[in-house]
């Protein structure tokens, strides 16, 4: 049983280390310390608006969202994993050619990512936001805000894996359901106050530690896991399956872009994977309606920001996560024996992008059409496509097809934050200045199409 | 059709392939042989720009491959060692897929007639993340012959498929050749060689110890097996 888990631990770190060399990845934690130390450094100019028991939450929120991250991963990942390395390859499938059960592969695999991702993540965080507290002369306790919010991070995580197993079990159904409770949630907390946010049991456990508290967080980790293993479902290849030829069809519906073929391809893909076209409401549609619901809480903290600004930059943002999707499924040793550069392949993935940008597009103008500002429309959509531009094209050019594994390399996620970063906030803070700047995003594109072209260049000379 | 002058290929401190000199004219059906490891996959991926040699110059077609890869691909037909098609189109639309990649026209009934020479219509409707690993190496070999090129290169055509198959794949390369194409094969089972191939090169530790005619006196009529062994102490 050790054993399992001591070689899983070492074929996380090999993947890891093999995707981006073992320096780039052992700096990961330094970089996420240095961001995470910046963080409470900037404190000394924001405290006048925002409050140090709001910097706090904000946190635990962040890992949180962290831990749901990997937690999504690891159930996203594993389809990924499938296809770039093949099924026996990974000792979480070795309960096909090994005597173990699967449970006890799967909760090892669970306490592995746990531990592997506190080193990572969790431990480096706390550092940095306590050395840098400490610097500006502000004091946490260390030991209780790492635990507060590692627990924040394994809530985030525990209820992600809930949240695939009652996928796996239940498919559509369950997809309905959710989409069903959350529209729920929409109408029932439409008065949602910024108070509840407080109510996050990690975080009462930092500002009022109880035992109470504490047995609350450690049943909201353990319960779903437990939950989760008990109703474990892993699929097996099943019935052999047989599909109509659409090929042609929807190639020639798509032929107005120069990679109908590919599109084509990235549409079956989409389809008829795991999970399919619920990928979209899933990790796209209901993140946007928690922030859609969240932000205008979130932001009354931090007095005269224009929300739907400020929305439509994170939606953008969002959307190029979409690209993540698209590249998941493909390494360039498929196409490498085909008549195709780099390039052809990372043109057909932005072709597929700018088509499925159609979905966050609709968000952000049936939001400005619900908060009531028509006469921003034309803005918020030159916002929005600058934006999502600019950020896929930086994706692009820092990780080409290997976007997921690359954003763990210490190098290429600071370039990636530094890129980006600055240009969202200095578009936000532009637009507080006076609405109208927002046009100057324009500027953002051709930017991007610069970016993009580098990027085609870079690609061709590395993969090839 | 290929010529390559002191190919080389380092990973590392490996010696990949090692100063190789190969000349394989039009017409040929050439064999690659040499045990595991030795260098020939290596050497496949040279020869088709999908890496780029330490060292040497290939041209294949008259093509330089370093300098247009792509050119060679597109007049090349080739099946890599390890064959991953896109998994989750069925096998049909995969070969649509490359057709388009490839700007042919009227590929349908050459589709058919691969599924039909090799046996696996039923199968053709099929995701190929399902197909079994001979019936992936089939479709392989229908996208390799798809375009109908001069040239075909394949790493190990005969794995995986079972002895039926292998006749009719064997068959089909000998034709081939007759009407004048060229292949260009690796393996790793002598007797193959000795079969369909009209030369051959050995490959050891990534250095070429022999190269020439099936009929080079040097090997005579002993097994082939004898041979190798001979070169390789
Ligand atoms: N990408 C790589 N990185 C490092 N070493 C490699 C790489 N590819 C091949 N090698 C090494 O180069 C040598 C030749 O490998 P190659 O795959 O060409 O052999 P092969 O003759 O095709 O073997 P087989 O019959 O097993 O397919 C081996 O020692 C192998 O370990
Ligand atoms: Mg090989």
């Amino acid at each position: 049983m050790f054993e399992l888990f001591r070689s899983m631990m070492k074929e996380e770190w090999r993947m890891h280390s093999a995707f981006f060399g073992n320096r780039g990845f052992a700096l990961f934690p330094l970089v996420i310390a240095a961001v995470s130390m910046l963080l409470s450094l900037s404190m000394i100019i924001f405290w006048r608006i925002i409050s140090q028991t709001d910097v706090l939450l904000g946190i635990h929120y962040l890992l949180l969202f962290m831990g749901s991250m990997v937690g999504g991963f690891g159930l996203l990942g594993r389809e990924v994993m499938n296809r770039r390395f093949g099924q026996a390859s990974l000792l979480a499938y070795s309960s096909r050619t090994l005597p173990i059960s699967e449970r006890v592969i799967f909760a090892n695999f669970i306490v592995k990512d746990v531990i592997y991702y506190f080193f990572l993540y969790v431990l480096p965080f706390t550092v940095g936001f306590v050395a840098g507290a400490i610097i500006i002369d502000m004091h946490y306790s260390f030991f209780l805000l790492l635990m507060t919010l590692f627990l924040s991070f394994c809530i985030g995580l525990s209820f992600v894996f809930l949240l695939s197993t009652i996928y796996a079990n239940l498919g559509k159904k369950a997809l309905f359901l959710l989409v069903f409770i959350t529209v729920l949630f929409l109408v029932f907390f439409q008065g949602l106050e910024f108070e509840v946010f407080y109510r996050l049991p990690s975080f009462v456990l930092y500002t009022e530690p109880s035992l109470n508290i504490l047995i609350t967080c450690i049943t909201l980790v353990i319960v779903p896991s437990i939950i989760s293993l008990i109703f474990l479902k892993v699929d097996y290849p099943q019935s052999q399956k047989h599909y109509k030829n659409q090929f042609r069809k929807i190639s020639d519906q798509l032929n107005f872009y120069a990679y109908s073929h590919f599109m084509t391809k990235d549409y079956l893909d989409f389809s008829r994977s795991e999970g399919g076209a619920g990928k979209i409401v899933f990790s796209f549609l209901v993140p946007v309606l928690l922030v859609w619901l969240f932000l205008p809480q979130l932001l009354k903290a931090v007095s005269g920001l224009d929300t739907l600004v400020v929305f439509t930059v994170v939606v953008a943002m969002m959307a190029s996560s979409m690209y993540n999707w698209l590249v998941e499924f493909d390494m360039f040793s498929s196409y490498a024996f085909l008549p195709l550069n780099v390039a052809d392949v990372l043109r057909s993935k932005l072709n597929s992008y700018s088509l499925l940008n159609v979905v966050p597009f609709l968000v952000v103008v049936i939001a400005t059409i619900y908060a009531g500002r028509l006469n921003d429309i034309v803005h918020m959509v030159i916002l929005f496509i600058a934006v999502s531009m600019y950020v896929v094209s930086v994706t692009v050019y820092l990780t080409g097809l290997n976007t997921t594994f690359s954003l763990y390399s210490a190098g290429t996620f600071a370039s990636y934050v530094l890129a980006i970063g600055p240009v969202v906030l200095g578009m936000i803070f532009l637009a507080q200045l006076n609405f109208y700047l927002v046009l100057v995003s324009v500027l953002l594109i051709p930017v991007s199409l610069f970016v993009l072209k580098k990027s085609f260049v870079k690609w061709d000379r590395l993969e090839a | 059709m290929i010529t390559a002058k002191n190919l080389s290929k380092n990973f590392g401190d490996t010696k990949a392939v090692d100063a190789v000199d190969l000349e394989i004219k039009k017409g040929e059906l050439f064999g690659l042989l040499g045990p595991n490891g030795s260098g020939k996959t290596t050497m496949i991926k040279m020869l088709t720009g999908q890496i780029k040699p330490t060292e040497g110059e290939v041209s294949v077609h008259g093509v330089d491959v370093l300098a247009d890869p792509l050119r060679v691909k597109e007049l090349t037909g080739i099946i890599p060692e390890q064959e991953t098609p896109p998994s989750f189109l069925t096998a049909e639309e995969y070969l649509y897929f490359v057709a388009k990649i490839r700007k042919l026209e009227g590929f349908e009934d050459k589709c058919e007639w691969w599924f039909s020479y090799l046996d696996f219509a039923g199968q053709k409707d099929v995701l190929c993340k399902d197909l079994s690993r001979g019936t992936r190496q089939k479709l392989m070999l229908a996208q390799a012959f798809l375009h109908e090129p001069e040239l075909v290169i394949i790493d190990e055509p005969l794995i995986n498929l079972d002895p039926l198959m292998q006749r009719k794949v064997k068959d089909y390369l000998r034709d081939y050749v007759s009407k004048g194409g060229t292949v260009f094969i690796s393996t790793h089972i002598l007797e193959i060689a000795r079969e369909i191939c009209s030369s051959m090169g050995i490959i050891y530790k990534g250095k070429l110890v022999f190269s020439g005619n099936m009929d080079d006196p040097a090997i005579g009529d002993r097994p082939l097996e004898d041979f190798f062994l001979e070169l390789v102490n």
